[in-house]
């Protein structure tokens, strides 16, 4: 029986429409895929060499002992926040003959197929087979294997268990992630001395097989807690959202009430972004990538002002380029509603602009702490930003008068391209591209520095034009609208 | 009020919809009777602008509603879920139809308080987002929320499909009261529902209008007669 259920959910992938309906999203995903799972395996293949090189003299399986602690607390957190776990599977089931037990089991199984733990194993086993000798040597190899196994299934278990308490509108597990990076970076400096305790404590489970097991069972007894709170949580209205403990989420910036209607819809957007997996994890990224740039300190890719300003780019711009690129897509659920109702289309593009808008500021403002590592990146950071004010946010815009996907909000974020074509990846291309382009005169005649200030003028320029920018951006919605909103109501 | 010009709609060669000549005028209670495919949303999504007419105009109020968006100032209307906003809760649902007309918090609040017998103290101050709601409940949301802003012409699909019997009595008593000073049209499969709160009464069949009658005893029985076949 439960495998029966299992092949439904195979057919259910491999005739999800966006694998079936248009190729060119078919191959998009493919190739996203393909990336992961490549960056996954060099990160896990090339550990070595990278430590090695950063930190010589380190003993690498040790130090990935020791690190590996944090990744998994890292880990678990970030499933609870943005894996979604398959308990809304149970209803097309739950009114069959099929016994609950069958039915748990399945779910239990199905939420292992999660690329979470795929991605996990693309990042271990290459570390493995490319530090197979040395851990031979210490006679570990197979140790190091069954924790990491039972690493994985403790984590996946233990999210889906804790998911059912943290309602994914609490703050808490941001807090402790917080926490976490500001523990790993006073742990790096030699402010506190965690690594080596975890490193001790991961020699220590790797000596023996009998140690070794023990993740393994608590990963066991993770699995069989959760099944036991899955059959006594069986009804669906046990698993209802509880919308009153969503603090982010039940903001209202009153403030926001003085651009008019467009505020209004600001209020909803914030909501939106809030309340659902896959636009939260795009907020919640943009944060991260402010530390992007940090991998390449010290790198002589940082020589290179043109790298300079494509991390000036993706740090001031990340939320826009996500938010921007599926611009109404978002919407598509309930766009039938601000389609006849007493709103103007051009309120909607003016509140999806101010959202961008502001989301660039704020992002530049924490950009200048740059300015202490490199004092050059004031200048990128700020011409850059000017840059996505005034030229990318409205690449996104342009995009979205030809942009007709509907996406489902309720499903999760992870390897989710739903409502993604062909053109979000080649709009990359010009974003990318046009300040290299605008520069490069200025730094062949000896002045990129003038050249980057070109850019911002740029930016600046289409700042200040935005209102008949959106203006037309609204019109060339109009036109095309019929389309849009057919594609919109069409479920996948 | 609303003019109906040389409508047709079609999808590839099917022709789903032709209304050559209709008008409806201010205040008139319009009931859109017919079978399953017979054009009824596909009429009313026309009118909303929701969808393309393959040929002619619909005007409301003497503009073409593919044209201006003046007319969704007066309008409102529910057809179905893709009127909700599945991650909001009821109120903030209400808070945010409401503050579209410029309403302000005590107005929204006075508003609704028409309204608790018929959500039946299962829809306001529950802490629960729309998505979690009963198909039923979601129904009442989305008609409540189409009275909001005071509108002079009212939409509605099928408001009486999902609803229990008592709602739907009182429904009846809802339209009947706030839609005194407004153009109402009401779709349904149920002729009876139609029959109790309009007084104009459109038979569509496979997309033409065959019946066009005022509500009297008489029109009653020849609808009847009609469907008995």
């Amino acid at each position: 029986m439960v495998s029966t259920l299992i092949r439904h959910k195979w057919k259910a992938f491999w005739r999800s429409p966006a694998l079936t309906q248009q190729l060119a999203t078919t191959l998009l995903m493919g190739f996203f895929f393909l990336y992961f799972a490549a960056i996954m395996i060099g990160a896990g293949a090339g550990a070595k060499f990278i430590i090695e090189k950063a930190l010589p003299g380190t003993d690498v399986i040790s130090l990935v002992g020791g690190l590996t602690l944090y990744a998994l607390v890292f880990m678990l957190l970030m499933r609870i926040v943005l894996q979604k776990f398959p308990v809304s599977e149970i209803k097309q089931y739950q009114s069959h003959n099929i016994r609950k037990g069958n039915i748990v089991r399945f779910i239990n199984m199905s939420s292992l197929m999660s690329s979470w733990n795929l991605m996990l194993g693309f990042m271990i086993i290459p570390f493995l087979i490319v530090n197979h000798t040395e851990l031979m040597e210490r006679g570990i190899l197979f140790n190091f294997f069954i924790v990491f196994i039972g690493w994985t299934l403790f984590n996946n278990y233990l999210a889906f268990i804790l998911d059912r308490y943290f309602k994914k509108d609490n703050l808490i597990p941001y807090i402790i992630m917080g926490c976490l990076v500001i523990l790993l970076f006073l742990d790096f400096n030699g402010y506190i001395a965690l690594i080596p305790v975890f490193q001790s404590i991961f020699a220590w489970l790797t000596q023996n097989i009998v140690y070794a097991l023990i993740p393994l069972v608590a990963g066991i007894g993770a699995l069989f807690f959760n099944t036991q709170a899955l059959k006594q949580n069986f009804y669906l209205e046990d698993l209802i959202t509880d919308a009153g403990t969503d603090i982010v989420g039940n903001l209202n910036l009153p403030f926001l009430e003085k651009f008019g209607k467009a505020g209004t819809l600001m209020n909803l957007e914030l909501k939106l972004i809030w309340r659902n997996k896959r636009s939260r994890m795009g907020a919640i990224m943009s944060v991260l990538m402010l530390a992007y740039p940090l991998i390449f300190m010290g790198s002589p890719s940082l020589e290179n002002s043109g790298f300079k300003l494509f991390l000036g780019l993706f740090i001031t711009g990340f939320f826009a380029l996500n938010y921007g690129q599926l611009m109404l897509s978002w919407n598509s659920e309930h766009f039938d509603l601000l389609a006849t109702r007493n709103v103007k289309i051009k309120d909607i593009f003016l509140a999806k602009y101010y959202i961008m808008l502001f989301s660039c500021i704020i992002l530049y403002l924490f950009s200048l702490v740059y300015y202490f590592l490199d004092p050059d990146f004031v200048r990128i950071n700020t011409v850059m930003f000017l840059f996505n004010i005034g030229v990318s946010i409205f690449l996104y815009m342009l995009l979205a008068a030809f942009n007709s996907k509907r996406i489902d909000l309720s499903k999760g974020a992870m390897m989710n391209y739903e409502g993604i074509g062909l053109a979000h990846f080649l709009i990359i291309i010009p974003l990318i591209a046009l300040p290299i382009l605008i520069r490069l005169p200025f730094a062949l005649s000896g002045h990129p520095v003038m050249g980057e200030w070109m850019i911002g003028l740029i930016g600046l320029i289409g700042a200040v034009f935005h209102t008949p920018i959106i203006n037309y951006c609204t019109e060339l919605f109009q036109k095309r609208r019929y389309k849009i909103l057919a594609a919109f109501r069409k479920k996948t | 009020m609303i003019k109906f010009t040389d409508i047709s709609k079609k999808y590839g060669k099917t022709e789903v919809l032709n209304i050559a000549d209709l008008e409806i005028a201010e205040g008139e209670h319009i009931g859109l009777v017919g079978n399953n495919g017979a054009g009824k949303t596909t009429c009313f999504s026309l009118l909303l602008d929701l969808i393309e007419p393959s040929t002619g105009a619909i005007t409301s109020d003497g503009n073409i509603v593919s044209k201006t968006e003046m007319w969704k100032e007066y309008t409102s209307s529910f057809l179905d879920e893709s009127y909700l906003i599945n991650f909001l809760t009821p109120d903030e649902y209400f808070n945010f139809v409401g503050s579209l007309y410029g309403w302000n918090e005590a107005d929204i609040q006075g508003f609704l308080a028409q309204y608790e017998e018929f959500f039946n103290e299962e829809v306001i101050g529950k802490k629960k987002y729309i998505r979690d709601l009963s198909k039923g409940n979601q129904k009442k949301v989305g008609i409540i929320a189409a009275l909001m802003g005071n509108p002079r012409l009212l939409v509605l699909d099928e408001p009486f499909s999902n609803l229990d019997p008592t709602s739907q009595i009182r429904l009846k008593r809802i339209i009947k009261q706030s839609g005194e000073d407004k153009t109402v049209l009401i779709s349904s499969h149920d002729i009876n529902h139609v029959v109790d709160v309009c007084d104009r009464i459109l038979i569509l069949e496979k997309g033409v209008l065959v019946k066009d009658l005022k509500n009297t005893p008489e029109a009653q029985e020849e609808i009847s007669a009609y469907f008995d076949v």
